[in-house]
């Protein structure tokens, strides 16, 4: 007796774990979690959409290649927005921008900055990837605006988002600008990744958009780039295996840099242009 | 309900591994297996194997070059025949067996695995063991000494003094001192041990400190001196006359060990080798012992250059290894004609080492130079020695064993991926060997050996990552592709013995495959300051080598001893070059006399010049010389003491001279002043 009962504690406890694990997940999805190394920039409600905007991104802003990630939520009843278009731009006015990288030209005192708005309308775990290049710090009588332009396509309406972000010059600089030797073109040079660098294989992608005037900028695709790390401290020593970047599209160009130990290293980029040489005199610090 | 399982499969394991053990009477079991009933041991090979008791007679040459109370192992080591020590400093020498180095030999302790923790190979197991524990070296050449672990070129076991029991409890306590005075260095040891029939301890410790040495002419080798400390401790437990328990302990460390041929010294070293032992000697008719030991050692080495006023940058470069294992060892005897040796094995290694560079104005700079990785071995062996009629003896070594290696950290994984993603591999190592005795007249002997052997890479020929080799100039890269080597060898000797005289001729044709050596990369730029390039290590397709060894020995009832070993090597690799470390002619010719209780002792060392080397792998031609060595000695007995003083010359004629294994242009000592002075006290 004993022996039949236990054998039917045992069905009851299969079955029991059967019925959990085969429990139907997201039946009913409300808000996604936001994930918790993503901080909050920015935020409010999407004048005339009937939405409410939150604007995330992995740290603080900074000079050069920021990746954001957005979440939109219905504010009446806070539920995530899954589609959706936003277009971004940033501008900044100031009464005195000075020390401008490199030799870009102010519009109407004014200066704006690539974007990369998010490439789909279906939003990726709740989140529409983004991504802004901010050319140049904030100061003190000059700050940035960022905008959106936001189509709640559940809701069917349109309204516009626009936020004061401040915006740091990182103390390793991940972003320069050149005027190119060959044809004086004005590029602004972004780092894109790795973001955490390590001692060994590491993958290495940088943006080139050029700038047509202080408030349009173009993904350019026509350079050609040459990388060698080196270690300063070790009578530049530089890394074996390395990649040099190539054009994957939108101004993105991805390779693959080695290093071989921790410590100061800097990536040297040689840009050609047509078989010309457009610039070499610019690198990446790394500090790992 | 739980604890009666474990008791179970407890039971099951031991009774499978002792099934035949029953309990009998005292002695050292695994000896009295090989040597017969009784404990009176011997050479049970004519040439290579020894196996001894503990107050056993030695190996001859080793018997007679630790009657020169020399001050470390690796100098008695070194006037082996066959062994060549590797000298990148006064202390710390590395020993290879003829050619065959590294991970081509075993290196043993009391049968136990142990890897050094220095990526400069700065620590070989050699130095653990001081001259006043050491019991006796085993050493044999060649695949035939894949007993201990897969090789092509051979084993040496260091078996150390362990607690003996006895009928009757005794103490002994002995107590040395020396002193050289090519370095100012003081040697000072003690040991006490007590036996007994139930319980026997023996404990034993020794202090060494010598300073820079003198070369040859008198100028100051610097970055050459050394301190260190080693304690040893054993304890045997005699469960009842046929089995026992033995607990053996090393403690060695080492402070301030320089190494003028490299770029670093050692400024801290530490090893722990702990062991447990399980001894049976059953009664049975086939089974005659058995021994079951569990071993752990961990070593830890730091090495710096924090004394070189000449480096480009302070560094450090710690190293770690940790090494458990465990083996069963069995001696059968079939019947009276066949003695027969089981072993299974298994043990782990892990290694690790790292450097951290400290620039001037600029962030640490740190590396894995050794990724965290481990190597698993596990095998069997068995060897036979079959008198298949009186004059003729064949014996057989088998060995398999398979070898798992892989990188553990995802640091260590990560920083390989500039190399390759796959990091791990598998080696299956077979070795074997047959040999044939024929004692084809009253002292005339002929031995004939043919072996297949290979050998797994070492830690570093896999896994290393920019280790600086100083003998080349060239930073190396491992490489998880590699195979094992594998070599097909032939010996043959010849031998003839009586109680005056004896000589030993001994002839060899190796040829190895996929000998492992480094290959330059270009484009590659070295992490070192100063070095040439980039090496990576790859298997050569083959190499072959061959040499011949001789001993001399007379023993004459006058009291005159000759001790006299010759040897030289020649072979090539596949693409034309000369096979690193070949021994040009060369020898050691002693002659002993002894009077009561005085002797003295003259000795020569010499090599003819090696004019031909390897010079991708670094080599430099060394001139021929001839050392001259003097020594003396006397020993007083009083009742149930002994005292014993020792003075030798060394270097008599002080030569400049260098051996063809050493390390970059670093001259060995000049004339070197040694007294000994010992006291042994028993009851």
């Amino acid at each position: 007796m004993k022996r039949i009962s236990k054998k039917l504690d045992i069905l009851i406890y299969i079955l029991l774990l059967f019925a959990i694990s085969c429990k139907k997940e997201n039946s009913n999805p409300g808000p996604y979690a936001i994930p918790g190394n993503l901080k909050n920039i920015s935020g409010g409600y999407v004048t005339g959409a009937a939405t409410r905007m939150e604007i995330y991104s992995t740290g603080a802003l900074f000079v050069g290649y920021n990746k954001l990630f957005i979440a939109l939520y219905d504010s009446a009843t806070n539920l995530h927005i899954t589609k959706g278009q936003i277009s971004l731009s940033v501008v900044m006015k100031a009464g005195n921008i000075s020390n401008l990288p490199g030799s870009m030209q102010v519009s109407n005192m004014s200066l704006s900055g690539p974007v990369e708005n998010p490439s789909s309308t279906q939003a990726d775990s709740g989140l529409f990837n983004a991504a802004i290049i901010f050319v140049r710090p904030s100061t003190a009588d000059s700050a940035w605006t960022l905008t959106a332009q936001v189509s709640n396509l559940v809701n069917g309406r349109s309204g516009a988002f626009s936020s004061s972000v401040s915006v740091a010059q990182p103390s390793i600089p991940k972003a320069y600008s050149v005027i190119t030797l060959d044809d004086s073109t004005s590029l602004f040079i972004s780092l894109v990744q790795p973001e955490n660098w390590l001692a060994g294989s590491n993958p290495f992608e940088v943006t080139i958009h050029k700038e047509i005037n202080g408030l349009t900028y173009t993904p350019d695709g026509d350079y050609t780039m040459n990388i060698n790390p080196i270690m300063p401290a070790m009578l530049d020593m530089s890394s074996p295996g390395n990649t040099n970047p190539v054009y994957i599209g939108n101004g993105h160009y991805l390779g693959k840099v080695n290093f071989t130990m921790t410590g100061e290293w800097q990536i040297n980029i040689s840009l050609l242009h047509n078989g010309a040489l457009a610039d070499t005199s610019h690198y990446f610090n790394i500090n790992l | 309900m739980y604890r009666r399982y474990i008791y179970l499969i407890a039971a099951m394991f031991i009774g499978l591994l002792h099934a035949e053990a029953q309990p009998d009477s005292s002695c050292h079991a695994v000896c009295q297996a090989a040597c017969g009933s009784s404990c009176q041991c011997k050479e049970v090979s004519l040439r290579d194997i020894i196996i001894s008791c503990p107050g056993a007679n030695d190996d001859p040459q080793l018997g007679f070059y630790k009657q020169n109370r020399l001050p470390a192992t690796e100098e008695i080591l070194g006037r082996m025949q066959g062994v060549t020590l590797i000298r990148r400093g006064d202390y710390g020498m590395e020993p290879a067996l003829r050619c065959y180095s590294a991970g081509q030999i075993n290196t043993t302790i009391n049968g136990m695995k142990i890897f050094g923790a220095c990526t400069d190979k700065m620590d070989p197991p050699t130095i653990y063991i001081e001259p006043s524990n050491l019991n006796s070296i085993g050493v044999t050449e060649g695949a035939a000494g894949c007993k201990y672990g897969s090789t092509i070129g051979g084993s040496m076991n260091m078996d150390i003094k362990e607690a003996q029991p006895m009928p009757q409890r005794n103490f002994y306590f002995t107590t040395a001192s020396s002193y050289s005075s090519v370095n100012n260095g003081y040697n000072g040891s003690a040991s006490l041990s007590s036996s007994g029939p139930k319980a026997s301890f023996r404990v034993g410790a020794v202090y060494r400190k010598a300073f820079d040495y003198k070369e040859g002419g008198g100028a100051t080798v610097l970055h050459s001196g050394y301190e260190k400390a080693n304690v040893a401790a054993s304890a045997n437990f005699q469960l009842n006359p046929k089995q026992s328990i033995t607990l053996d302990y090393i403690g060695d460390m080492g402070w301030n060990i320089g190494f003028p041929a490299l770029q670093m010294d050692t400024r801290k070293a530490n090893a722990n080798i702990a062991s447990v032992a399980y001894n049976t000697q059953p009664d049975r008719k086939v089974l005659k012992a058995t021994e079951t030991k569990v071993y752990f050692n961990y070593i830890y080495h730091l090495m710096d250059n924090s004394q070189r006023s000449d480096a480009p940058m302070q560094m450090s470069m710690p190293g770690w290894s940790y090494t458990a294992g465990a083996y069963w060892n069995a001696k059968l005897e079939a019947d009276k004609n066949n003695q027969i040796e089981l072993r299974a094995d298994y043990y782990t290694n892990y290694t690790k080492a790292s450097m951290t560079m400290y620039p001037e104005n600029a962030p640490e700079m740190y590396m894995l130079t050794l990724p965290d990785n481990m190597r698993q071995f596990g095998g069997a062996y068995a060897g036979d020695e079959w008198h298949i009629a009186p004059k003729h003896i064949l014996r057989f070594n088998v060995r398999n064993e398979v070898m798992h290696a892989n990188l553990l950290s995802e640091e260590g994984k990560e920083q390989w991926t500039i190399f390759t993603d796959n990091t791990s591999t598998n080696k299956y190592l077979p070795s074997g060997s047959v040999e044939y005795s024929w004692l084809c007249a009253r002292h005339l002997s002929l031995n004939l050996t043919g072996a297949y052997g290979s050998s797994a890479p070492t830690g570093n020929q896999l896994y290393g990552y920019y280790l600086f080799g100083a003998l080349d100039n060239y930073d190396y890269i491992g490489n998880p592709a590699l195979k094992s080597e594998k070599a097909l060898q032939s010996d043959a000797n010849i031998a003839f013995n009586d109680k005056i005289f004896s000589l030993s001729l001994t002839g060899y044709y190796h040829r190895i495959y996929d000998y492992i050596i480094g290959t330059v990369l270009n484009g590659y730029v070295p992490v070192t300051i100063g070095a040439l390039g980039v090496k990576e290590y790859t298997n050569m397709p083959g190499a072959f080598i061959t040499g011949a060894d001789a001993t001399a020995s007379i023993n004459l009832k006058q009291g005159i001893q000759s001790m006299n070993t010759f040897n030289y090597s020649y072979g090539t690799l596949s693409n034309g070059s000369l096979v690193p470390l070949l021994s040009p002619l060369r020898g050691i010719n002693s002659v002993r006399y002894t009077w009561k209780a005085w002797h003295i002792q003259a000795e020569t060392d010499w090599a003819m010049a090696k004019d031909r080397v390897n010079t991708e792998v670094g080599e430099t031609t060394s001139p021929s010389y001839c050392l001259l060595n003097l020594r003396t000695g006397y020993q007083l007995v009083l009742h149930k003491q002994i005292w014993a003083l020792n003075f030798s010359v060394e270097n008599v004629l002080d030569e400049k001279y260098r051996e063809y294994s050493d390390w970059g242009t670093v001259l060995r000592p000049g004339r070197n002043f040694v007294v000994y002075l010992s006291y042994s006290f028993g009851s």
